[in-house]
């Protein structure tokens, strides 16, 4: 059903815009929680992004913002209530909407606003040492302010019991990883409750994003995750592009379709040799798929310039071209590096011991992905028909179309089928870029214009959706939602019941960015 | 038949995981050159045994520990010139610091500090550890690593790549006495 004929029957939702797949409505607060409810259980439009703007100067009042996502019409619902700076509560909609938990504790810390009934307002990114009363999302809050240190409760669940005891791991880990910390709650080796406390890598991104114009941003969000820079740098040109009206050349969509594959095929490489190598202890595994990415990062070098696929997708297409001899070559590296992964990844499938160590472990049940709002290979290996891809068709996936690749079993050894299929996806359809490239601008230009625009990418890891909206040229809001946000949360239903030594099997098995969603 | 086949493998077959083709470039012969460096610096320095870092993320972007992580694979295989990552600052000689420094990590990386045994050469990894790079002055951060801890060497970059880490850390050791 299209967005705007669901929208007919809610009388408390009132359109305000309609426009390139992007519908804005508004609602009243109060209405906003059974408003939410029916759009996600009657009318299976799920929750995909929920954010805060300071509106006080004109309106004096808070918007709370919650997008939903309508995959079939290929449109995306944003309804946005006005929380009086007065009274900043509103009827928090976690009761209802699972998805919507860390949104919503988000929003508390960062804003300040009060989900009246979620049922744990805990903090979230502010640790001990945030004093009270702060809320950097406030336009009053400086991004450069200088804050107190204080010693604010942080606590996490426990559990009591006879022989019940906890484990803390991290923030620094024993491996080279990112910081987070978790803690077990175990009887003998069995998980009965895991917990995670992440944002310590919590670096201010959305507060220097403000005020920026839409070149110094792009830095900035080449840098929210290392590992994914094309993929939020395309997300964020293309919610300027929305913005700003401009339609970019084909070979422009063609070069950026490329890059993201590219970046794909370097971490699902790594990620397949990471859960099935180091996640396992076959170290065979690890040793040779490491070995290929290091070809596909110097490939990247040769490319771009730089190891991270960094630095050629900007607003208004592509800053770099290729000639064909370099894609050609782009090809033969591709191919190699894709003929030897699936034969090291053969190897690891024709071993019972590997397969027993991933079959049934970390299982997450459909049901739960749902309610989480899982994106990406963890929602996909679940049996959640959704890639944005295919759904919110951007660059040229609509000229060229990628088959969505779908497990049901939703453990560790579903999530890594769902990588080898999607690997072979991305080579064929490099394969298609390259050769149906045809010569023509890579670049249009375009005037920043104020607005609202929303930017999904599938990226490697699952759906971005950066949400920006500038005002007199330049950045007024920008929430780059990283997917790992979405996922972090799973680790609660997917760690219980497995044993100790499985969990960084798990952990690898969804390999989220700590840096992408601590912002 | 198989049984057969494998011991040919085994006894006659390739021995490395990449061929010596695809490892010959000019980069691959500069790593090869550094290494020997480090070693001979590692045995003046700890008589023959082998230096040992620990990785402390400081609040990096994720892009300085992949390449710290490459370090380890068989194009660049530290482990062959006397380097290993450990998995406790307490068993570490060295430490290699990313960031920058995040006020939520801030407690960390100094507890990290304490944690190793003197003395401990500190590494600043990237434009983020070593200045607080386009970081710096967040509410949110800290900044560069030597405002939470004593920096010995920085390796700027952005991130620097697993040679210019590499050459830092020769760096390091070339100062030591």
């Amino acid at each position: 059903m299209k967005t705007i004929e669901i929208i007919a029957r809610f009388p408390n939702l009132k359109l305000s815009k309609n426009a390139g797949g992007i519908i804005e409505a508004s609602a009243d607060r109060d209405d906003i929680a059974a408003i939410a409810t029916a759009l996600v259980q009657d009318h299976k439009l799920p929750l995909s992004l929920m954010f805060g703007t300071d509106d006080r100067e004109e309106k004096k009042s808070f918007g709370v913002h919650t997008v939903f996502s309508n995959d079939a019409e290929h449109e995306r619902l944003v309804v946005s209530i006005e929380v009086p700076e007065q009274d900043a509560q509103y009827p928090s909609i976690t009761a209802t909407v699972m998805a919507a938990h860390w949104y919503e504790r988000y929003l508390r810390d960062m804003f300040g606003i009060e989900p009246k009934g979620h049922p744990d307002l805990r903090r979230l990114v502010h640790h001990e040492n945030v004093p009270e009363n702060i809320f950097p999302l406030r336009k009053d809050f400086a991004w450069n302010a200088k804050m107190e240190y204080a010693n604010v409760a942080y606590p996490m669940h426990h559990v009591a019991g006879e022989g019940i005891y906890e484990i803390p791991v991290g923030p620094i880990h024993a491996g080279i990883i990112e910081p987070g910390h978790f803690r077990f709650n175990v009887a003998g080796e069995r998980i009965i409750t895991l917990e995670g406390k992440l944002f310590f890598t919590h670096k201010g991104v959305e507060k220097i994003l403000e005020g920026k114009t839409v070149v110094e941003a792009l830095p900035f969000i080449e840098r929210i995750s290392g590992d994914m820079s094309s993929a939020h740098a395309l997300a964020f040109a293309q919610s300027i592009e929305v913005i700003s009206g401009c339609e970019i050349p084909r070979r422009a969509k063609m070069l950026r379709t490329l890059l993201l594959e590219l970046e794909r095929m370097t971490m699902h490489v790594h990620d397949l040799g990471n859960i099935g190598g180091m996640g396992t202890g076959y170290s065979f595994i690890a040793a040779n798929c490491f070995r290929i990415k290091e070809r596909l990062m110097r490939l990247s070098e040769k490319m771009t310039g730089n190891r991270f696929w960094r630095g050629v997708i900007v607003p208004g297409g592509v800053d770099k071209d290729f000639a064909a001899d370099e894609l050609i070559h782009t090809w033969s590296v591709v191919k190699n590096a894709y003929q030897e992964t699936m034969e090291i990844i053969n190897t690891a499938l024709g071993s019972e011991g590997f397969l027993e160590r991933l079959q049934t472990t970390g299982v997450l049940p459909k049901e739960a992905a749902e309610a989480f709002g899982a994106v990406g290979v963890a929602a996909r290996a679940s049996g959640i028909d959704r890639d944005a891809r295919r759904d919110y068709p951007y660059a040229a996936y609509a000229e060229f179309p990628v088959p969505v690749v779908i497990e049901s079993t939703g453990d560790v050894y579903a999530r890594y089928k769902v990588r080898i299929e999607e690997l072979k996806q991305s080579v064929a359809l490099v394969e298609k870029i390259i050769s149906n490239l045809e010569e023509g601008a890579i670049m249009v230009g375009y005037a920043v214009k104020d607005g609202f625009g929303l930017g999904s990418v599938e990226s490697w890891r699952g759906e971005i959706l950066c949400a920006v909206r500038i005002k007199d040229g330049k950045i007024d809001r920008c929430f780059p939602r990283d997917p790992s946000f979405c996922n972090w949360a799973l680790f609660g239903i997917i760690g219980p019941g497995n044993i100790v030594p499985d969990f960084p099997l798990c952990n690898k098995s969804l390999n989220l960015s700590y840096s992408g969603t601590d912002l | 038949m198989a049984f057969i086949k494998l011991l040919k493998i085994l006894f006659f077959g390739p021995k490395v995981t990449e061929s010596e083709s695809g490892l010959s470039g000019p980069k691959d012969q500069e790593i090869q050159n550094i290494g020997e460096e480090i070693k001979k610096e590692v045995e003046r320095l700890y008589g023959g045994r082998s230096l040992r870092i620990r990785a402390v993320d400081g609040g990096s972007t994720n892009a300085e520990e992949i390449e710290l992580t490459a370090l380890l694979n068989a194009y660049y295989d530290i482990d062959r010139f006397g380097l290993s990552f450990v998995a406790s600052p307490r068993h570490a000689d060295m430490l290699f610091v990313t960031g920058p420094v995040t006020r939520n990590l801030e407690a960390a990386v100094k507890k990290t500090y304490q944690a190793a045994p003197e003395p401990c050469i500190v590494v600043a990894i990237g434009d983020g550890a070593c200045t607080g790079g386009i970081w710096n002055d967040s509410y949110a951060v800290v900044g560069s690593v030597d405002k939470v801890i004593p920096v010995h060497i920085r390796i700027p970059g952005d991130p620097p790549t697993p040679t210019e880490i590499l050459k830092g850390v020769l760096g390091a050791l070339r100062g030591k006495k």
